[in-house]
């Protein structure tokens, strides 16, 4: 199929054996590429049984349709197991990594086994070489990147792990040279238990051939002028992600004190106060035209970060949240888990649980202590295992646990949005807010009116409202699977043409739903076989409590509700697993047999 | 009646500082939405209303975002908030 090498490198770390292996068309067609082609290569490796960080634990790093072709592709996906969840795990990430792979010949690296010892891989010619990396173990993500591309070629491309990932913190991110994370559900814990310290590849094939270079060309050029013209690039560029922390304040969607608190002081660590207070240097992506990338003082900065690791712990001094954020970028650890985490022991501090633990706002010993995550030192270790696990350890109950099926839950209140509260309860990887994200929807920041989904109050739990939801969740499985990043501006018609100029397959927008769909339930499929219920997907009761003050108004999601009808729309059964006519109509029975 | 104004969006951090971005605007009853992008416009010196029909802004009336073009005549009531956003993605 066009657009792809249809090929994938496997990599054995235990014999350091590697060979290509076709990837099937009928699997190209159906998935698109990045989370979903992840889910159905992994998807017969993958067992209730299977320990993560086992060596015959696979971990695949996987680019897409669009990787290398279009704007705002240059993304990949990692996907494993999960260590924090026990699922399915995926996550994308930005950089330049993912297109520079599609580069080197093939559409997706899967590595398993264990090395006897710290190790490198490099990827180049078409073969990979085994190096030693005694000497990088321990050292941090910048460190390890750039000593990784003076070892190998100046333009070669890392990801790699810090000491978090090397320690099994089950929220170890693996990172991009650049600070990009492959941040949720512990993929770089995985990457670690295989002593595998980074990867670098340089690309010298190319990429694939597509079906009409032309019409690609020509639709870059017109996306490029839609780009341009639109408001939202100059702000983005401007202010970064963090342009959202008012508005999202305002709408009770930013959470403050581990989701306890509606009030707080919002500005003092917004997009506006970084920009009057430091100076900041713009970083993008490959093939991005916005570069909404924020470097303050040497940190990687974004929205996600300033939520979690600031108005989550009740700290509003943004030097503090720099050097927390620093911490995570540095020792490889999901920012959102790691803060909602953190904000954990605060709120178990108050409640005299945690003794000696860390009080509300003290961003001094906030940093102490997440310094003591990555190494897992002390009460570090504890807090490494993650929200679920933490309250398992310390007999609390898990409804106290600020998570969904173990993901902690991001920088997006679903008290705020009750569609953003389902997305969270049924999301394939657990409270996850890209899949998807539909807040956006009732902002009107990113509507796709094309197949029906569009803003209504958003409070709203109607059958059409919860219609709209899934139409939206399916369609956000393909910008994952493309894999093309989430900002806003490349819309359902761009993902059709595109899709239609570099596979040669022509696709409308209701299309793209239906692709979306066929991976959405696969990951189902996937999680039930690894042991997911229906009782999983809730939110816990810690969310669920009214905030008397704040955006909100005081509202809390019917999820029974909303559950229900959306049961029923996606036929769903009583235990969890679609029905038999869903399965045909979608045809994926032949990959989960 | 009065109701509170909250302007979000990153157009006003040019000509109103952030303490000053939250008001409350005292007006005759039955005032409309139109009336009060008027009244705003005029109170920070920025065209509100060519903003919200290029759609770089947006207001937020009762839990949902209102079309403007469409329903810039509605009627207000005495208490209501029109929070003012971008329409932007963040994070």
């Amino acid at each position: 199929m066009r657009g792809y090498h249809g090929k994938v490198l496997e990599v054995d770390l235990t014999t350091k054996n590697f060979k290509e292996v076709e990837i099937s068309e009928r699997l190209l067609e159906a998935f698109v590429g990045g989370c979903g082609l992840g889910a159905a290569l992994l998807y017969k490796r993958l067992n209730a049984d299977l320990d993560p960080y086992s060596p015959e634990a696979p971990l695949a790093f996987v680019t897409g349709a669009f990787t290398g072709f279009s704007p705002f592709s240059g993304r990949h996906a990692v996907c494993g197991k999960s260590p924090l969840t026990g699922l399915w795990g995926e996550s994308t990430v930005g950089g330049f990594f993912g297109v520079e792979l599609k580069r080197f010949g093939v559409d997706a690296l899967i590595i398993t086994g264990k090395a006897s010892k710290p190790t490198y891989l490099v990827l180049r010619e078409g073969k990979v070489e085994f190096r030693d990396a005694d000497h990088l173990w321990g050292k941090s993500v910048s460190e390890t990147a750039e000593k990784v591309k003076e070892e190998t070629d100046k333009k070669a491309r890392v990801m790699c792990i810090g000491p978090a990932g090397e320690r099994l913190v089950r929220f170890a991110s693996v990172m991009d040279e650049n600070h990009r994370a492959a941040g949720r559900t512990g993929m770089g814990a995985v990457m670690g238990s295989k002593n595998l310290k980074a990867i670098a590849v340089i690309g010298q094939k190319g990429l694939p051939e597509v079906a009409d270079p032309n019409r690609v060309k020509e639709l870059y050029s017109q996306c490029l002028e839609k780009i341009n013209a639109n408001p939202g690039k100059e702000l983005w560029h401007t202010y970064g992600t963090l342009m959202y922390t008012t508005q999202g304040y305002e709408l009770g969607d930013t959470p403050a004190k581990y989701f306890q608190e509606g009030v707080f002081p919002a500005f003092k660590i917004s997009g506006e106060a970084l920009i009057e207070n430091y100076e900041v240097e713009n970083e993008g992506c490959a093939l991005c035209p916005v570069i909404c990338g924020h470097r303050i003082r040497g940190v990687k900065m974004e929205y996600e970060s300033v939520g979690s690791l600031g108005s989550t712990l009740g700290i509003y001094d943004l030097d503090y949240i720099l050097d927390l954020t620093h911490i995570c970028n540095e020792m490889g650890m999901d920012s959102i888990s790691a803060g909602v985490s953190l904000g954990f022991t605060m709120y178990l501090s108050e409640k005299g649980v945690i003794k000696d633990g860390i009080q509300w706002g003290d961003g001094k010993r906030a940093i102490e202590v997440l310094r003591s995550v990555a190494f897992r030192e002390g009460l570090g270790d504890l807090i490494a295992e993650g929200t679920l696990r933490m309250a398992q350890r310390l007999g609390i109950d898990h409804e106290e646990a600020a998570c969904v099926k173990g993901l902690e839950i991001p920088m997006h209140d679903p008290r705020a949005f009750s569609m953003q509260a389902l997305c969270y309860a049924t999301g394939v990887r657990g409270a996850c807010h890209m899949r998807s994200d539909y807040f956006t929807v009732d902002i009107a920041a990113a509507p796709i009116p094309e197949i029906g989904v569009v803003p209504t109050d958003r409070f709203e739990e109607s059958e059409e409202k919860v219609r709209m939801m899934v139409n939206h969740q399916n369609a956000k499985e393909v910008w994952n699977s493309g894999v093309i990043c989430m900002l806003g501006i490349f819309d359902i018609n761009d993902l059709c043409a595109f899709y239609s100029a570099i596979t040669g397959k022509e696709v409308k927008p209701q299309d793209i739903v239906a692709l979306g769909e066929k991976s959405f339930m696969l990951k189902r499929m996937l999680n039930l076989k690894l042991g997911m219920s229906k009782e999983h997907e809730k939110l816990p009761q810690v969310i669920l409590r009214p905030l008397k003050r704040g955006g909100t108004g005081g509202f809390v999601p019917d999820l029974q509700k909303t559950l229900k009808i959306y049961y029923s729309i996606r036929q769903i059964g009583e235990d969890g697993y679609p029905t038999q006519d869903k399965l045909s109509q979608i045809d994926i029975e032949d990959l989960i047999r | 009646m009065i109701v509170k104004a909250v302007l979000s969006a990153l157009q006003f951090r040019k000509v109103l500082p952030h303490a000053e971005r939250t008001l409350e605007i005292s007006l005759p009853d039955n005032s409309t939405v139109k009336y009060v992008v008027q009244k705003l416009s005029e109170k920070v010196g920025i065209d509100i209303e060519e903003l919200l029909k290029s759609k770089k802004v947006v207001i937020i009336l009762k839990n949902r975002v209102l079309e403007y073009e469409e329903e810039a005549d509605h009627k207000l009531s005495e208490g209501e908030s029109l929070i003012f956003i971008n329409p932007l993605i963040g994070g």
